[in-house]
């Protein structure tokens, strides 16, 4: 364990996880739900979420890098700890499957829609079992090299420069929209996958600037989705991005070169990289997890058994509306332990400091 | 079988004490060297002096200067006299002896004692062009198959004492004689330490080129990818020994390996440093989007023939129709069958002597350029497509990674003749994945982007001019980081 997240890798790393084909849908979203001018909600999504990296860095602060699992473990009974460590397990690798389950849904209504899409994710799985098996700091190593293939993909939006017309944005904020409420869970569901970073401690160190490659990370996300849906908002209009599914895809395949043309194929398989990176984070913390409760099975092992269980649970939902269910479902339990993890953390911690102090002035 | 193969090594590890245990004798010596028709034996009876050499290792002029001549010209009790003198090494060891005979020593018998004296020189080649890595503007020399001149000729660029140079033997038959060179002021000691142990443990019979031993000392021997990155230029190795990296030189191999190395070193030329830095940034640039169409462009190909028509704009996708209308295989049979007849000329080519392999050249060119064609086997469009990844592929500089990718691409077409641009990113997460986890002594193989490393970026992916270049790489983790003066 002499390997350590750098804050570059960190930081790109808390990117990837939160980006995935959130990125293709959530322009919709946010004309659906906010109406004109939806992208502003981004920054307020962004901002919801800055308060829970507090809550995570505060974890980390007050226990002193303390690995999430000792805090729980020092704080809570046995059967409890291994219950939250059991509903994490399944809830993670759930998250980590179906995420990659509604990428390959997606891919087949764009380019295989004879080819079998249990055939299609099993192929992806391989590839994450391959990842997950590596560890957390190959998983960083693998994340960058992904962050320096798809960061040029911003520039093609460039394309789109011209497309834009200033009257789509109008100067009205959040009107037209179905409601303010749901959009803002919804925009904060985009962001997740940063909550991950309660299991890095024992893989960080000083230099690691755990807190501020947490807080960069997500910048970079926000910037990212700002960008994207500013762009997309400017090109489209808000109205007519109500009427999509895929705004990304849409816009992607205006996209029209000398010797190529309808990019959005290529592009979007070239997301499955991003997808993976996610999948895999979810995977690997569930592995963590389940890692405290099978303490004399291997990580190969945990990995193969969550990867080869969960794919056998996403051949139940078989359309696309089915799987957006399920990750809807999945989110929203997700949401709770984002809160939830830090909270009992930090409550854990002031208590044993607490119940130290005291022991301390009787010995006194 | 456990038990028999204990017993199997125990036997050999008796029979090997056995020899060592052997009384250093004239007569063990004969028959120890038994049959060895190269093996010459004079006596000089009023001398009481008997010696033994082998006759192909041995330089002539030696033989003359130091057994020849001395021993003409004395007498009897002179002997020892002459004995006392340093170059005769006096030995008692039966092993170092027979080792010191094969090592184009002579041993000297008189009276009951033995001396060694080297006269090794054997004929080897003189300094040549390199063949694999030649350039246009830079030094020509490349090393040749004697340890020895391959030392010398880096001694000659590196006039340091900190110049060390650490000799390890290698292969219990071949008792191969493999260096390692560093400069101890510079260098990390761990990967010192590292590699001197890895060499050291190597247990085989032999070994015949560096390119061999690298694939015993690596971190991952199942990889396609090269992990030590091999030389034949003098001037690529001193460079690598000033960044703080360790040089080995295999006596008997013209390439010197060089560790730790990262994936993009092996597409650096040494001429980038004698070019321009403009020239060589661009020409980095060319053999990065080389590398890319080596291994996508007929993958690409096949995927939008495949699946993905959609992609190809209105104007060309006429041209391919009429270029594929006649074939009667799928896209992926065609490429396929065209890549592996591209990989026969090359292969073919490179056997040969240069004039039959110009003739292959040619034949293969006529034959699958235009027979081909015109026989409705193949689309004009995929014999460009494979003949620009293969241009491509020999872009690259360092012709064992060029190998590496040429297979990585046959992977990719099948996957792409699978599952078309899904296939393509699919293999190549794999790839990505297999080489985030590869390391090179410990560190990462694709340093400086993962670990990042910003200044090692200046002179990876580009050739920043030498005023920005202070600092050695960040992988060798080099005691000394700056090689310019901080201003």
């Amino acid at each position: 364990m002499n390997e350590k997240l750098h804050s570059f890798h960190l930081a790109i790393l808390i990117y990837l996880i939160q980006t995935g084909v959130t990125l293709f849908v959530l322009p919709a979203e946010l004309a659906q739900n906010f109406g004109t001018n939806g992208w502003v909600a981004v920054i307020i999504g962004a901002a919801l979420v800055y308060i829970n990296i507090f809550l995570i860095g505060a974890v980390y602060r007050l226990g002193r890098g303390k690995s999430f699992f000792a805090i729980i473990e020092d704080g809570m009974p046995p059967m409890l700890s291994y219950t939250l460590y059991l509903l994490l397990t399944v809830l993670w690798s759930l998250i980590g499957c179906i995420t990659a389950k509604q990428y390959i849904m997606v891919y087949q209504i764009i380019t295989f829609q004879h080819t079998p899409g249990s055939l299609l994710k099993l192929g992806y799985d391989v590839l994450i079992y391959t990842l997950v098996i590596k560890g957390i700091y190959n998983i960083a190593k693998a994340s960058t090299f992904i962050f320096s293939i798809t960061v040029f993909l911003a520039l093609l939006f460039f394309y789109f420069i011209t497309d834009i017309e200033l009257a789509r944005y109008t100067p009205f904020l959040f009107k037209d929209g179905d409601g303010l409420l749901i959009g803002i869970f919804k925009t904060y569901i985009a962001f997740l996958g940063f909550e991950l970073s309660i299991l890095f401690f024992p893989y960080i160190n000083k230099e690691s600037k755990f807190f501020t490659s947490l807080i960069i990370g997500n910048l970079i996300t926000t910037v990212v989705y700002v960008y994207t849906c500013l762009i997309i908002f400017g090109v489209f209009g808000y109205e007519y991005l109500k009427e999509l599914i895929f705004p990304l895809l849409d816009f992607l395949s205006i996209i029209r070169l000398p010797i190529i043309e309808r990019l959005e194929n290529l592009l979007y398989a070239l997301f499955a990289l991003k997808v993976l990176i996610t999948s895999v984070m979810f995977y690997w913390a569930a592995t963590e997890s389940a890692k405290r409760i099978f303490r004399n099975k291997s990580d190969k092992t945990l990995s193969f058994i969550l990867i080869a269980f969960s794919y056998f649970i996403s051949l139940i939902p078989d359309s696309l509306e089915q799987v957006r269910n399920w990750l809807d479902f999945l989110t929203r339990w997700e949401i709770g332990v984002t809160l939830f993890l830090p909270v009992i953390c930090i409550i854990l911690i002031l208590l044993r400091s607490k119940g130290r102090k005291h022991a301390d002035g009787k010995n006194c | 079988m456990g038990f028999f193969r204990k017993r199997y090594k125990k036997a050999l590890l008796t029979k090997e004490n056995q020899e060592t245990q052997e009384s250093v004798s004239l007569e063990n010596t004969i028959n120890q060297f038994r049959e060895c028709s190269d093996l010459v034996h004079n006596a000089l009876p009023e001398l009481q002096v008997e010696y033994l050499y082998i006759e192909n290792l041995v330089n002539e002029q030696k033989v003359k200067e130091y057994l020849v001549e001395p021993f003409d010209t004395i007498k009897f009790p002179d002997v020892s006299l002459i004995l006392t003198e340093k170059r005769y090494k006096k030995t008692a060891d039966s092993r170092s002896l027979y080792k010191g005979i094969l090592n184009g020593e002579a041993a000297i018998f008189f009276k009951d004692e033995a001396y060694l004296v080297n006269l090794f020189g054997p004929e080897t080649r003189p300094v040549n062009e390199s063949g694999t890595e030649t350039v246009i503007t830079g030094p020509h020399e490349s090393f040749n198959e004697s340890a020895g001149q391959n030392i010398s000729l880096l001694r000659r660029r590196i006039k340091s004492s900190h110049l060390k140079v650490y000799k390890v033997s290698v292969g219990k038959v071949t008792l191969t004689d493999v260096y390692l060179l560093y400069l101890e002021n510079v260098a990390n000691k761990d990967f010192v330490e590292k590699v001197k142990q890895r060499v050291e443990s190597v247990e085989t019979d032999g070994i015949f080129e560096s390119t061999m031993l690298v694939q015993m000392i690596e971190e991952n021997p199942y990889s396609f990818f090269p992990q030590f990155l091999t030389t034949e230029r003098p001037d690529t190795a001193s460079s690598k020994i000033l960044e703080g990296k360790i040089v080995g030189i295999t006596d008997g191999s013209p390439s010197a390996f060089i560790a730790p190395t990262s994936f993009f070193e092996f597409f650096n030329s040494p001429e980038d440093y004698y070019q321009r830095w403009a020239v060589a940034t661009a020409l980095r640039i060319l053999r990065y989007s080389a590398f890319f169409i080596t291994v996508f462009f007929t993958a690409f190909y096949v995927a939008v023939i495949t699946f993905h028509y959609e992609m190809i704009p209105r104007t060309l996708l006429s041209t391919l129709l009429e270029s594929r209308s006649r074939v009667p295989f799928p896209p992926l049979i065609e490429a396929l069958v065209m890549e592996f007849t591209i990989e026969l000329l090359r292969e073919a080519g490179a056997r040969l002597p240069t004039k039959i392999g110009q003739t292959i050249g040619i034949v293969g060119g006529i034959v699958i350029g235009q027979s081909a064609v015109q026989a409705g086997f193949t689309s004009n469009i995929l014999i460009i497509a494979v003949a620009i990844s293969a241009i491509a592929s020999f872009v690259i500089p360092n012709y064992i990674m060029s190998a590496s990718i040429r297979l990585v691409r046959f992977g990719l077409i099948i996957l792409a003749g699978i599952w078309g641009n899904y296939g393509i990113i699919l293999g190549i997460g794999l790839v990505l994945v297999h080489l985030s986890g590869m390391t090179n002594l410990g560190s990462s193989y694709l340093i400086p982007i993962a670990p990042i490393s910003t200044a090692d970026m200046k002179d990876i992916l580009i050739r920043a001019p030498f005023s920005k270049l202070k600092t050695r790489p960040y992988q060798a983790q080099t005691r000394n980081p700056y090689r310019q003066k901080k201003k």
